[in-house]
């Protein structure tokens, strides 16, 4: 008896899992052909072929297991979810969609299940849900689709070793299909699936889609594997008899047809037994009722959300003196041990280390288990943050350098970024990534900058920065407070080690807006300025130095306004002082184009602020090593004087 | 004879750095002092570091130390004197130190250049200004107007 007879022999014998299998087929056909008639805009990566391997895995899950699937997710999401109608009308750009019509063919949201569209990008996802998981002492697993075409993406290394090393209950499923979009597997892949598995340590199983109860069996005892606390590798060989989306496939005819001969359900299909027509014949219908259904509902249109300028009151600002290092430090400590979900994962960060600017000091010896040591992975490092903070977990991530947050930019903006929003809220990402970034080090090119630029205006991302006067305890606090989604918090370097809090300075009085987010300003107190200086963080120092400066040297008046909150960012309490100085310098440590003070100055002649005069200061260009290079690159007070002088004069 | 002060200079902490900046003055200048009580806080590369006293006696800064300055690595920064010692001749400890203005931080009070050299030039002590906040040229001569009135 061949393997195809075995397997149609099982499909028939279990008429509810060939039920799934038709439905999944028929409504991916029924894609397939809406794509066609124009119904379904954008793309749709269908499956056929593959229902069996998602099917087989799926069923040997728990429903408490989380699922990540990919772009080629319909037929992962409908044997987690045999929600057929939420899905077309997804597809179809409809509010009744899984994900409101928001999310479309590539990014789907259930229970405890999620799709995204870059190729291996949810693998530090799935393991951060399963480290949570571990921390909480569940057992419930991690199970990741990906196809052979992600093991082109370095992330999914990274989480492979981080999956093995923490040994995290995590199922890796490799459909492996034989092609990347278009390109054969022979071309891109060196090497064997199983070695590269092997390398790392995972438990290697395989499997393929035509054998229909080994697959199953295979599926059963991966699961079982990956539950017992072994990450585990399934490979499954298999076929995608439709193009890669809609109508893009170069691959030869013979070779698609002869696989469809393979292939079971097709076989199945074939039959004109009556038992199988009434399954199919009731998908279809079923299908059908869904299209019509989703024609009837309305089409998803954006949620515009306007928020209005709350009233700005300017207060004292209380009296300080701790050393930032100290303060965050302080805030972690506190974190850890009032919230045993709280985690801290980063590189180095466990003692004797205690993190590259000792931040995290002390704090493993006193949460062990908590304080987490990953690999130099930052991709994976915030990717895991992500699935944790997904999956429960209160984690804080560091990145050693901001310099090295780009290499986590997909995990960030992709990931972390998107999913409440294609969860309508379901699926929030509450996780804060820390990192020092800038100058006056004299670490170089990549060791120097400050990149926060290119993080601002990714919606669903919010970006603190500390300054020198609000304690970082206190910003901290309104960050985990108002954590409603992903948050970056940029630690300047050179803040560790100074005392926050405000400085008398005679003349000049500090005052602050209210929290969350304080908006800090230093305005005089007998005489009106002729400039208003906005900034951030480590520059809010160089700035006040330089408004002395001015003032000694040339009467030049001048008030600074310093943003915590610098993206999304608002200029409500900019406004005012702008109209009334109509001059501004906006003061940035990364280059001034198409940054931080290009933004404030958009805003403000958006909200029709008289300006006569405006400069944006920020880095001269790449941040050289030398001391004297570095200094006269990144603005300094000297610099920012200059500027105040050439604008009041 | 044993001598008349202890130096405190600026230690190299950092192979690659040669400039530390004062983060904190920990205690009064001129005041008693005790051998291991901190003195000031600088500012490492990635952290800070005390200075303590390596002596007791009676701690005198030199001119014009303050937080927030830039100071190099063995440069002076204060010397502990022991009770005989007279002000004059710790200060020759300080020679290659720059000399600072006179103290007006108390009087609440900011001078610009100008104002404070047309001040001196008409004999007009600082103390008439105490809470004025910013004090320009403007300030000085608009003073000098009202006087003469």
């Amino acid at each position: 008896m061949t393997a195809a007879v075995t397997s149609a022999q099982y499909l028939l014998q279990n008429e509810e899992f060939f039920r799934r299998a038709v439905t999944i087929r028929r409504t991916e056909e029924a894609l397939l052909q809406l794509a066609a008639e124009g119904a379904i805009k954008g793309t749709v990566h269908t499956a056929i072929g593959q229902e069996l391997p998602a099917l087989a895995v799926i069923d040997a899950l728990r429903r408490d297991d989380w699922v990540f699937s990919n772009h080629r997710g319909h037929a992962h999401f409908l044997a987690r979810t045999d929600d057929v109608e939420g899905l077309i009308a997804e597809l179809m750009g409809r509010t009744t969609g899984v994900c409101g019509g928001l999310g479309g063919s590539q990014h789907l949201h259930a229970p405890r299940f999620l799709s995204n569209g870059i190729v291996g990008g949810l693998a530090p996802v799935a393991a951060g849900t399963a480290l949570a998981a571990k921390h909480e002492g569940s057992d419930t697993i991690a199970a990741l689709f990906i196809g052979d075409g992600a093991l082109g993406e370095g992330v999914v290394y990274e989480s492979f070793n981080i999956a093995a090393r923490w040994n995290l209950p995590v199922l890796i499923v490799v459909e492996n299909n034989g092609y990347a979009q278009s390109t054969p597997i022979a071309t891109t892949l060196a090497g064997t699936i199983r070695a590269r598995a092997e390398a790392f340590g995972l438990s290697y199983q395989y499997a393929d889609s035509w054998s229909l109860p080994e697959l199953i069996s295979a599926a059963t005892s991966a699961v079982a594997s990956a539950r017992s606390g072994l990450p585990t590798l399934l490979e499954i060989l298999t076929y995608r008899l439709s193009p890669h989306s809609k109508g893009d496939d170069h691959r030869l005819s013979s070779e698609v047809d002869e696989y469809r001969r393979r292939d079971v359900l097709s076989v199945v299909l074939a039959d004109e037994h009556e038992p199988i027509r009434v399954i199919d014949r009731a998908a279809t219908a079923r299908i059908c009722l869904a299209i019509e259904q989703a024609h009837d509902a309305s089409l998803a249109l954006p949620a515009v959300s306007h928020s209005s300028a709350a009233p700005i009151t300017w207060n004292d600002l209380p009296p300080s003196s701790e050393i930032i290092a100290d303060s965050i430090h302080q805030f972690l400590r506190e974190l850890l041990n009032n919230n045993p979900h709280a985690l801290l994962i980063g590189e180095d960060l466990a003692a004797p280390y205690g993190g590259a600017f000792r931040v995290t000091r002390n704090l493993s010896q006193e949460h062990p288990d908590r304080v987490i040591n990953t690999p130099i992975s930052e991709a994976a490092i915030v990717g895991t943050g992500c699935g944790a903070a997904l999956a429960g977990a209160s984690p804080i991530v560091e990145i050693m350098f901001g310099d090295f947050l780009p290499l986590a930019f997909d995990q960030i903006a992709n990931h972390a970024a998107k999913f409440s929003f294609l969860s309508r809220g379901a699926a929030s990402v509450p996780l804060v990534i820390r990192t020092p970034m800038g100058g006056r080090r004299g670490y170089g090119a990549t060791h120097s900058q400050a990149l926060e630029k290119h993080f601002m205006g990714i919606d669903g991302l919010r970006i603190v920065a500390l300054n020198h006067i609000t304690t970082p305890y206190a910003l901290y606090s309104d960050v985990v407070t108002h954590l409603d989604g992903p948050c970056l918090v940029v630690e300047h370097k050179l803040l560790y080690p100074r005392r926050s809090g405000p400085t008398p300075l005679p003349g000049f009085r500090w005052t602050t807006t209210e929290h969350p987010f304080p908006v800090v300003r230093l305005t005089p107190t007998n005489t009106q300025a002729s400039l208003t200086i906005v900034c951030y963080g480590q520059m809010f120092v160089e700035v006040v130095e330089a408004m002395l400066l001015a003032f000694r040297e040339a009467e030049c008046v001048s008030e600074a306004y310093c943003l915590s909150l610098i993206s999304p960012l608002r200029v409500d309490a900019l406004i005012t002082p702008v109209a009334r100085t109509q001059a501004v310098l906006c003061v940035e440590e990364g280059s001034s184009e198409a940054g931080f003070g290009s933004e404030i100055l958009a805003q403000l002649l958006e909200c029709g602020t008289p300006i006569r005069k405006a400069r944006r200061l920020g880095a001269l260009g790449i941040i050289p090593a030398a001391v004297a290079a570095e200094d006269a690159t990144i603005p300094n007070a000297r610099r920012i004087c200059d500027a105040i002088k050439e604008l009041c004069g | 004879m044993a001598e008349a002060f202890v130096n405190i200079a600026i230690p190299q902490l950092d192979a690659n750095a040669d400039v530390y900046r004062v983060v904190e003055l920990c205690v009064p200048d001129r005041s008693q002092i005790t051998t291991g009580a901190a003195v000031a806080v600088i500012e490492t590369s990635k952290s800070v570091f005390v200075i303590e006293s390596p002596a007791d006696g009676r701690i005198v800064f030199a001119p014009a130390v303050k937080a927030g300055q830039e100071l190099r690595a063995r440069q002076a920064i204060a010397i502990v004197a022991h009770s005989e010692a007279d002000d004059s001749s710790l200060l020759a400890a300080f020679a290659d130190h720059p000399s600072s203005e006179p103290d007006v931080t108390h009087l609440d009070a900011t001078f610009s250049d100008a104002a404070y050299s047309c001040m001196r030039e008409y004999g007009i002590a600082p103390e008439v200004f105490r809470g004025k906040g910013l004090v320009t040229v403007a300030d000085i001569e608009t003073y000098i107007r009202e006087r003469k009135r």
